[in-house]
């Protein structure tokens, strides 16, 4: 499995993999050294295919670009051990960014997922396994989620019932003008399944309210405190059902 | 961990990078290390090293000009920004910026095409095609011969998927696609191609 997505490395320093993929394999990245030392040379190498594109930079650009960093307060460094995290939640912002338009229709998502690769499902369960929550309900499934950095989360539902719970781990809290909302997408629809708050020990527990049977999709939004009828934040957690 | 201690080899693919003006070896990494403490001329000389780069890529994956120049914009302020992030023994100033660059880009590119019908192969083709006669025109430093050279030492197969990624901005799905050839293959001719033009061009291991 780890030699399949040693593979990707190519593909992740091109920028050619879809968001999905590309927060798994910064997942398996943070990881293995020889996949980091890979994408390091071929970032090395593709910023030498930017030579060719180089023009002139509008003047008015240049103006605005130089006002701007007047009064734009930079980022102190990072110290020690904290450095790594820091660089892969910087890699995650553009993610969490990317998934928010993509899912301005849920249905953007489902594609994406549809699509996702069978290796990175493989790696996003063995991820998942270590956190083995199946057998929270009696013969149920439970389905693993693509979710950020950090974050490990899954619907544990029993095909053919209508209930289900989603468990999630290492959910950040919010600021109180904002809660996590539970989505599940019908036909490309998405209704509203309840809005919570991060458990402060151990996962994550909240059961969908609202009908489970025969949804396609399930997600996890960022929206306004008390949640909202449709939603409008970033899609944090989704995957099919 | 300070820029004198980069390997050599480094600074090889950076001095290509900048342009052979007789310059410091690591002229750009030391601007960026000023930038890091806050120093704006530094920034503007690092602007005017690099901002035909960034803008120059921006356009080439995202086309329209009002569209290249906001995100432009946000690269160069993110550049000011996390300046201090940047460390010289992970990799090369240009290397740091231009990664940043083109994430960017294809990040715009992504999200737009989220809320978009997907299907314009035509469209994708005829990218490829501008971008060989831009570049016949822009190609006249050394920088550009070395790339067009390396570039020419692909097989076609990997020469058209690391192009359609790179310059088009399109998901290795997109590329296997485009070219009708299946996803392991495309996967394997990126990784493949980045391995040859990193040899060519000689970017340090």
């Amino acid at each position: 499995m780890t030699e399949n997505l040693h593979l990707y490395a190519g593909a992740y320093a091109l920028n050619a993999l879809p968001i999905d993929e590309r927060a798994f394999f910064e997942r398996h990245l943070a990881a293995c050294e020889v996949c980091e030392v890979e994408v390091t040379e071929y970032a090395e190498t593709a910023a030498r295919l930017a030579a060719p594109t180089s023009q002139p930079v509008p003047p008015p650009l240049r103006s605005r670009v130089l006002d701007e960093v007047e009064r734009t307060r930079q980022l102190s460094p990072a110290t020690g051990r904290t450095r790594r995290a820091d660089r892969l939640r910087t890699a995650m912002v553009p993610v969490a960014a990317g998934l928010a338009a993509a899912v301005v229709a849920l249905g953007g998502v489902t594609t994406y997922l549809y699509d996702a690769n069978q290796d990175m499902r493989a790696e996003m369960a063995a991820v998942d396994a270590e956190r083995d929550l199946t057998g929270l309900l009696a013969g149920a499934d439970r389905v693993p989620l693509a979710a950020p950095e950090g974050v490990a989360a899954g619907f544990v539902h029993t095909p053919g019932q209508d209930a289900g719970v989603l468990v999630a781990h290492g959910l950040a809290d919010l600021d109180p003008t904002q809660t996590y909302q539970l989505w599940l997408i019908h036909d490309g629809q998405p209704v509203a399944a309840g809005v919570f708050r991060p458990a402060g020990d151990g996962p994550t527990i909240v059961p969908a309210e609202a009908q489970v049977l025969g949804a396609e999709l399930v997600a996890v939004t960022v929206e306004p405190a008390g949640g909202v009828a449709e939603p409008t934040g970033s899609v944090l957690i989704s995957g099919e059902l | 961990m300070s820029a004198a201690h980069q390997p050599s080899g480094r600074s090889r693919g950076l001095l290509r990078a900048v342009g052979d003006d007789g310059s410091a070896p690591q002229a750009t990494e030391a601007l960026l290390l000023e930038v890091a403490k806050g120093d704006r001329a530094a920034f503007a000389q690092l602007f005017d090293r690099i901002g035909g780069q960034v803008y120059g890529l921006v356009r080439r994956v995202l086309r329209d000009p009002s569209q290249s120049e906001e995100v432009t914009q946000e690269i160069m302020l993110e550049v000011w920004r996390t300046a201090s992030r940047f460390d010289p023994e992970r990799g090369t100033a240009n290397a740091w910026i231009m990664t940043m660059t083109h994430r960017r880009a294809v990040d715009r590119v992504r999200s737009e095409q989220a809320s978009r019908d997907r299907d314009d192969r035509v469209g994708a083709r005829d990218t490829v095609r501008e971008f060989d006669v831009v570049s016949e025109e822009v190609e006249r430093t050394m920088e550009h011969q070395q790339v067009r050279a390396a570039l020419d030492q692909l097989t076609p197969l990997q020469r058209e998927a690391v192009e359609l990624a790179y310059y088009g901005g399109h998901t290795y799905r997109e590329v296997a696609e485009l070219l009708d050839t299946p996803l392991g293959t495309v996967k394997t001719r990126l990784r493949d191609g980045l391995i040859r033009l990193r040899d060519t061009l000689g970017v340090a291991p």
